[in-house]
C-alpha cells in the first residue's frame, strides 16, 4: 500500500459521493424524483438486507435454521405492524438469540 | 455539555451500528499489519479513503499483487452504490452550500444512508446526517487504530463468525428502518424485486448483483407505478 494508492482510491470514493450532491441544484426539480428517491432507498437496503441474512459462509441459506432470517421475519412484522423501531430491533434479537 | 437535539438523535441512531462497523475496522488494521502493511499509511487510508469494503478487498488484492489500476477500477466499481446513494439524497441536501454538501458527501457511508434516507427533509437534517456520518468515520478510524496497535495480540481473535454474528444487529436496523416505508404496492414490489433478484445474483463479482438488484427493483417498481389501475392510484392518493 502506497500513498498513490490511497489517494487514488480516496479520489474515486469520494466522487462516487460527490457527483450527485454537486448536480443537487439541477437534479432536485425534476418532477419524479422524489418517488425515483424513496425506490433507491428501498431497493438499495433492501437488496442488502437480504443478502446479508440469506448468504452465509459463502452459501445461499433460505431455511429458518439460518437464525437471521426467523429473526429478520419477525423485526420485520413487528415493524409493519407498527411497532416501535427499538421495539421491533429487540423482539428480532431475542429471536435472533433463541434461535441460535 | 450541550448537544443539539438533532445531533443527539443522530447520536442515538448511529450508536449500534458501531458494534458491527468497529470491528470490521480492527480487522482491517490486523489484516494490514500481518501482511506487512505501514501501520500509517493503514490508518491514513481509513481517515481519508473511508469505505469498508473497497479497504479490505484492497488488501487482498494486493497480496495477490494485483496491479494499481486494478485495485482502483475495483474501488469504483464496489463504491458505485455510493452514486445511487447520493443521488436519492438530492432533494434533502439541495439548499445547502458546496462545502456543506462536499462534507456531507465526505461522510456517506452505508450505515449513515440507511438512517437519513427515512429522516423527513428540513432544517434538522443536515446536522443528524452529519453527526452520523461523523460518528462512523470516528467509529471507523479509532478502530483501525485499535486493531493495528493489538494486532499481535487480536489475531485469530476477529473471527469470521464473530464477524458474521455481529451482523444481526445491521440486518435488524435496516429493516425496522424500511419497514415503515413500505406503504404503497410499488413499494412492496420494489423490496420484493430487489430480495428475490440479490437471492439470484448474489455471488457476481465485485457486489455487482446488488447494483443490478437495486436497479432492476427500481425500474419494476417505476413501470408499476406507471401503469397501476387508476383506482389503485386514486385510493392511495386518497390515503
Amino acid at each position: 500500500m502506497d500513498i498513490w494508492l490511497i489517494s487514488g482510491m480516496a479520489l474515486l470514493t469520494f466522487a462516487t459521493r460527490y457527483l450527485p450532491f454537486s448536480l443537487a441544484r439541477q437534479l432536485a426539480f425534476a418532477s419524479r424524483w422524489q418517488s425515483l428517491s424513496r425506490y433507491i432507498s428501498i431497493a438499495m437496503l433492501s437488496a442488502i438486507v437480504v443478502k446479508t441474512t440469506l448468504v452465509r459462509e459463502q452459501q445461499l441459506q433460505p431455511v429458518l435454521s439460518n437464525p437471521l432470517l426467523p429473526a429478520a421475519l419477525i423485526t420485520l412484522f413487528c415493524a409493519v405492524a407498527g411497532l416501535p423501531r427499538g421495539l421491533s430491533f429487540m423482539l428480532g434479537l431475542l429471536v435472533f438469540l433463541l434461535c441460535r | 455539555m450541550y448537544i443539539h437535539p438533532d445531533s443527539r438523535r443522530g447520536l442515538a441512531d448511529t450508536a449500534p451500528l458501531l458494534l458491527t462497523i468497529a470491528p470490521l475496522a480492527a480487522s482491517f488494521g490486523v489484516i494490514g499489519i500481518a501482511q506487512g502493511e505501514s501501520p500509517w499509511l493503514l490508518l491514513l487510508c481509513s481517515t481519508i479513503v473511508f469505505a469498508g469494503s473497497a479497504q479490505l478487498l484492497a488488501l487482498g488484492l494486493l497480496a495477490a499483487s494485483a496491479p494499481l489500476w486494478f485495485i482502483l477500477l475495483t474501488t469504483l466499481v464496489i463504491n458505485s452504490r455510493h452514486l445511487l446513494y447520493a443521488f436519492s439524497l438530492t432533494p434533502q441536501i439541495q439548499p445547502l452550500s458546496g462545502r456543506q454538501r462536499a462534507l456531507l458527501a465526505f461522510v456517506l457511508n452505508d450505515e449513515t444512508y440507511a438512517l437519513v434516507s427515512q429522516q423527513p427533509p428540513g432544517p434538522g437534517f443536515n446536522r443528524y446526517f452529519l453527526t452520523s456520518g461523523l460518528t462512523v468515520w470516528a467509529c471507523w478510524s479509532l478502530a483501525t487504530g485499535l486493531g493495528i496497535m493489538l494486532a499481535h495480540e487480536l489475531t485469530g481473535q476477529l473471527s469470521a463468525e464473530l464477524l458474521s454474528q455481529l451482523d444481526i444487529i445491521m440486518v435488524l436496523t435496516f429493516v425496522s428502518l424500511i419497514a415503515p416505508a413500505l406503504q404503497r404496492c410499488s413499494h412492496w414490489l420494489c423490496a420484493t424485486t430487489a430480495a428475490l433478484s440479490i437471492s439470484l445474483c448474489w455471488h457476481w463479482p465485485l457486489g455487482s448483483g446488488l447494483i443490478f438488484s437495486a436497479l432492476l427493483a427500481i425500474s419494476v417498481a417505476l413501470l408499476a407505478e406507471r401503469y397501476r389501475p387508476a383506482t389503485m392510484a386514486y385510493n392511495e392518493a386518497d390515503s
